[in-house]
């Protein structure tokens, strides 16, 4: 399984998103955002977290309108699995993949800690190796994670079963104690209407090696790798 | 010709940079009714047609500057 990993300026987990592929015994191909075509052969994409462009204007922003964003649209639009973590899901958001932007937190603090997270869909492949209803715990670390979508927006995401991953509590429990950062509805993730692209604020890249004290983000990698 | 964009967080959005400005000044004492804050971007352009200007600067709002779910702006084009 071959995945791209795109590489902006100042994005910073770039090289943990190849690592992590990698380990699970997929091959990641860096690629920078001054290019203008991805391999042929191609199986998924990943958009890391980082800050690209120094968030300068809005989070995202410049990134989105990068030469490489053309072709990534065009693949994910032809069904190509296209997963933007932090940075990354700001920049879906920015480039109209998917519905939504991500304002600054409600406390308006970087926030860099384990959350917990309810399995609230298991869509293929993201999260299909998830038990439904599982809580999982995987690490934040934005300052711009507060999911915003107009009413409207909201409703259809909801009704469509387009919220992937919410912030919870230990016990599953969705609540405005469990919410980091103010986030509509406790969203941490949500995908597209076809389902094969995601956007998520938790870094699964960070919680997929025994060695970091934390596993529970590897099968949503694995579930991508293995495809 | 210059130009002038004021961006400003939407008034349904729950803008956390505008409260918490709020907050502080009336932690100052100070007694406010409504605050927001946005951001002013200045352009200067190699151009002599007001309309055309306007027209540009219309259009990098669309494509870059302004993010229209979460804000709204408006051009002022200086002579």
């Amino acid at each position: 399984m071959s995945i791209a990993v795109i590489t902006f300026p100042a994005s910073n987990c770039d090289r943990d998103a190849a690592v992590a592929v990698e380990a699970l015994g997929g091959r990641a191909i860096r690629i920078h955002h001054s290019e203008t075509s991805l391999p042929d052969k191609l199986d998924a994409v990943i958009l890391p977290g980082g800050f690209s462009y120094g968030d300068y204007l809005r989070p995202g922003c410049m990134a989105a309108r990068s030469p490489i964003m053309r072709e990534i649209k065009d693949k994910a639009e032809a069904g190509t699995p296209t997963l933007g973590i932090c940075n990354g899901f700001q920049l879906l958001t920015e480039a109209g993949l998917l519905p939504g932007a991500l304002l600054r937190n409600r406390d308006l603090l970087f926030i860099c800690r384990e959350v917990h997270l309810l399995i609230e869909r298991n869509i293929s492949p993201f999260t299909r190796l998830y038990r439904k209803g599982a809580v999982v715990t995987m690490p934040i670390a934005h300052k711009d994670g507060n999911y915003y979508a107009d009413a409207e927006t909201l409703k259809r995401l909801e009704g469509e079963g387009r919220i992937v991953l919410r912030y919870c509590n230990t016990e599953g429990d969705v609540n405005r104690d469990a919410n980091p950062n103010g986030s509509l509805d406790n969203i941490a993730a949500l995908c597209n209407d076809a389902g094969n692209v995601l956007g998520m604020m938790p870094h699964p890249e960070r919680c997929a090696d025994a060695v970091l004290g934390n596993t529970d983000g590897e099968a949503l990698l694995r579930g991508l790798l293995e495809a | 010709m210059q130009a002038t964009i004021a961006i400003m967080p939407k008034a349904e959005i729950l803008d956390p940079q505008s409260r918490a400005t709020t907050d502080t000044l009336e932690r100052l004492g100070f007694r406010v009714a409504n605050l927001r804050q946005g951001k002013r971007i200045t352009i200067t352009l190699d151009e002599t047609d007001p309309e055309q200007a306007r027209d540009t600067i219309e259009k990098m709002c669309k494509t870059l500057l302004v993010n229209e779910l979460i804000e709204e702006y408006q051009i002022e084009i200086h002579g």
